[in-house]
């Protein structure tokens, strides 16, 4: 039996006297209101852009009859509350992106080379055939070689089972350190984490060794 | 590409799918940036919300190192005797290294009541173990002997034995060398 709608939702949706469904959107901001701003300040750069965004998430959450809040749906083992995070969180970056800019809030790509490099040296790549940016002006089989390699590796990650890649491209595309990686997918400790890691690395290395790619693996 | 919904993100967050929906769901989360992205910042809020459960390292991650620890270490059947937690102890307080940092790798912790000595295992961000230390202080330095690599996350464990072969839960943080100057 799915989950019911938590009781604040199911009033304001199914209350039609405009009166009343005053009050019920008052006991919905009693109820999430400070989770609502909590999300604001996190996202928000300063105050003013917090309050900025609380008043915008605000005012998508009450328009065309509550249409975003009807989205949700209820099922056993979710919490409402987690639902709305991810839909506030949206929507505050949709606010401050109409009022700052498409850029607002964009990952750094600083990072990007860094952590490549790392998949690379543990993929057992040498380092400097992978970044002809560093060598000024690369020769033709530098370059071609940089091909290779770039296609080697993303066609090695291209044949992963996909929860292998997901544990990949979060450990080395966007850079979370393990133990959150092992929260975020589920695993029962960061240990397991850890150990399906360093199985993945050892298969990379064997399948890009395979394409004659990289150092022969250990 | 279409992207993952938010009921979908958040029952990924929630844990509440099935094997063959989260399959799908993270089949399209290991080549989607833009959706790998909303999980992950939408996991950080949620763990930032005060009074929220935060999982450092709960008692269940403390109790598998607990296990696995041996059989890595030992590689064999050392049997760990291990005793159930007093009210109000569990496992020593770390105190650092925890995040990021630079200089020389010093460990330090707070004495855990009734221990003879302490129990330091290190490991590398692919779980091997890579240094083993014993003391009855609470501190180490780690030598130079060992290999550090900047720019890498390092996993440490502590425990301490109050009797003979009796040892405590494990505690356990990650750290990250940060570029050293010369």
């Amino acid at each position: 039996m799915a989950s019911a709608q938590p009781f604040e939702i199911a009033r304001l949706l199914n209350e039609t006297d405009p009166a009343a469904r005053d009050r019920t959107w008052g006991d919905f901001l009693h109820a999430y209101g400070r989770l609502l701003l909590h999300v604001a300040h996190r996202i928000a750069t300063d105050r003013d852009r917090a309050m900025d965004a609380y008043a915008a998430v605000l005012e998508a959450l009450r328009a065309d009859n509550y249409r975003v809040l009807r989205e949700y749906v209820a099922r056993d083992g979710c919490r409402f509350s987690t639902w709305l995070v991810v839909v506030v969180r949206r929507l505050c970056f949709d606010s401050l992106r109409r009022t700052y800019g498409r850029d607002y809030g964009a990952p750094s790509g600083q990072t990007a080379l860094a952590l490549r490099r790392r998949l690379a040296d543990l993929a057992g790549i040498e380092i400097g055939r992978l970044d002809i940016e560093d060598q000024g002006q690369p020769s033709a089989q530098d370059v071609l070689e940089h091909q290779e390699l770039q296609s080697g590796l993303a066609a090695v990650l291209a044949s992963l089972d996909p929860r292998d890649r997901l544990l990949i491209r979060l450990r080395f595309e966007d850079g979370l350190p393990v133990p959150r990686i092992a929260n975020l997918m589920h695993f029962p400790t960061p240990f397991h984490a850890y150990r399906r890691l360093r199985l993945v690395l050892g298969q990379l290395r064997h399948a890009l060794a395979q394409r004659g790619v990289g150092r022969a693996p250990d | 590409m279409s992207h993952l919904s938010s009921n979908e993100i958040g029952a990924h967050l929630d844990g509440a799918l099935g094997p063959a929906e989260r399959d799908a769901i993270e089949h399209h989360l290991a080549d989607c940036g833009s959706c790998r992205r909303q999980l992950v910042e939408s996991r950080e809020l949620i763990d930032s919300v005060p009074g929220s459960r935060r999982w450092v390292l709960p008692l269940a991650a403390a109790a598998a190192i607990a296990v696995m620890l041996p059989i890595l270490v030992n590689g064999g059947s050392d049997a760990v005797h291990r005793r159930q937690p007093l009210a109000g102890e569990s496992r020593p307080v770390l105190i650092e290294p925890d995040g990021a940092i630079a200089g020389p790798v010093r460990f330090l912790w707070h004495a855990y009541a009734g221990a003879q000595d302490y129990r330091l295992t290190l490991l590398d961000e692919s779980g091997s173990v890579i240094w083993q230390f014993l003391t009855r202080d609470t501190s180490a330095l780690l030598p130079d002997t060992v290999r550090q690599t900047s720019g890498q996350s390092y996993f440490w464990t502590l425990e301490a034995r109050y009797d003979f072969d009796r040892w405590s839960e494990p505690a356990a943080q990650e750290f990250l060398i940060q570029v050293r100057r010369p």
